[in-house]
């Protein structure tokens, strides 16, 4: 395992993996899923239905981390002022997201891969596994796929 | 079995919302908060839509569908950007009882931003 502030270890290449990403918590409450569901035009929560929005695997997961997204692209060798993009995702949903409850997400960077952009010159191609947790039931797999610019590398 | 479900359209992407995806998502990336960073970066003067408000568009077409289903699966690509005040158009297919092949487009040019294979389960009655 690489620590979380090893990636000032390799400023010429892409950060090495695996990365563990610290162990964090997510609160879904009613306003957060009322907020999101009015912010993606979605429909309201029914009453008394405690099922939140689905797209709340992806959100608990990525928001939920032990460290914010700006901290992740710092340990990735990144940084968050120049622009990540989502690439891809894959998500496997548990039972539905329930408002008015603590998840627990943990994961790792399971690597990272330079390639040439387009739009950036040099970007790393940054794959994540993240995992959410609630009372030791499985709510939900994602892996993801970042872009992350590496602008100085071009 | 193939049968088209009813688009979902965003009419004009928010772009002060985006805020409340950046606080869920606990992501400052500076082209979802600020015009002047995402033109910096290449997007032009319009802050850049969180790539999971476009799938979440795409889950709404599903939710509205079908009510009663859950998601089990999602698959998704995002190819293209939505930038704040573009127009967003959901299309699908129930491509199998429990499948639904989904795209999300911007009809200003009629690009993909997103396609996505949802996989679906029906809670027992």
């Amino acid at each position: 395992m690489v620590p979380v502030d090893g990636a000032s270890s390799w400023p010429q290449g892409p950060a090495a993996t695996p990365i563990t990403i610290p162990v964090g918590r997510y609160r879904l409450d009613r306003a957060l899923d009322d907020g999101i569901r009015a912010a993606a035009r979605a429909p309201a929560r029914v009453s008394g239905d405690r099922r939140a929005h689905p797209i709340f695997a992806f959100l608990a997961a990525l928001g939920g981390m032990g460290v914010p997204v700006a901290e992740l692209c710092r340990m990735c060798g990144s940084s968050i002022d120049d622009g990540p993009v989502l690439a891809r995702t894959s998500i496997d949903h548990g039972p539905p997201m329930e408002v008015d409850r603590d998840y627990v997400v943990g994961g790792e960077v399971s690597a990272i891969t330079r390639k040439p952009s387009r739009r950036f010159g040099q970007a790393d191609h940054v794959d994540i596994r993240l995992h959410v947790e609630s009372d030791g039931r499985r709510f939900a797999d994602v892996t993801l796929s970042w872009i992350m610019p590496r602008p100085e590398a071009a | 079995m193939m049968r088209l479900l009813p688009p979902f359209a965003v009419d004009s992407v928010p772009g002060p919302e985006m805020a409340d995806w950046c606080q869920a998502l606990r992501d400052d990336n500076p082209i979802h908060l600020d015009r002047a960073a995402a033109e910096r970066l290449g997007f032009g003067p319009y802050r850049v839509n969180p790539g999971p408000a476009n799938l979440a568009y795409l889950l709404n077409m599903v939710m509205i569908d079908d009510p009663d289903a859950e998601i089990a699966r999602v698959e998704a690509s995002f190819l293209a950007n939505l930038l704040e005040g573009d127009r967003a158009v959901a299309v699908g297919e129930l491509a199998a009882p429990d499948r639904v092949t989904a795209s999300l487009h911007r009809p200003r040019d009629g690009e993909p931003v997103v396609t996505a294979v949802i996989e679906l389960r029906r809670p027992a009655p």
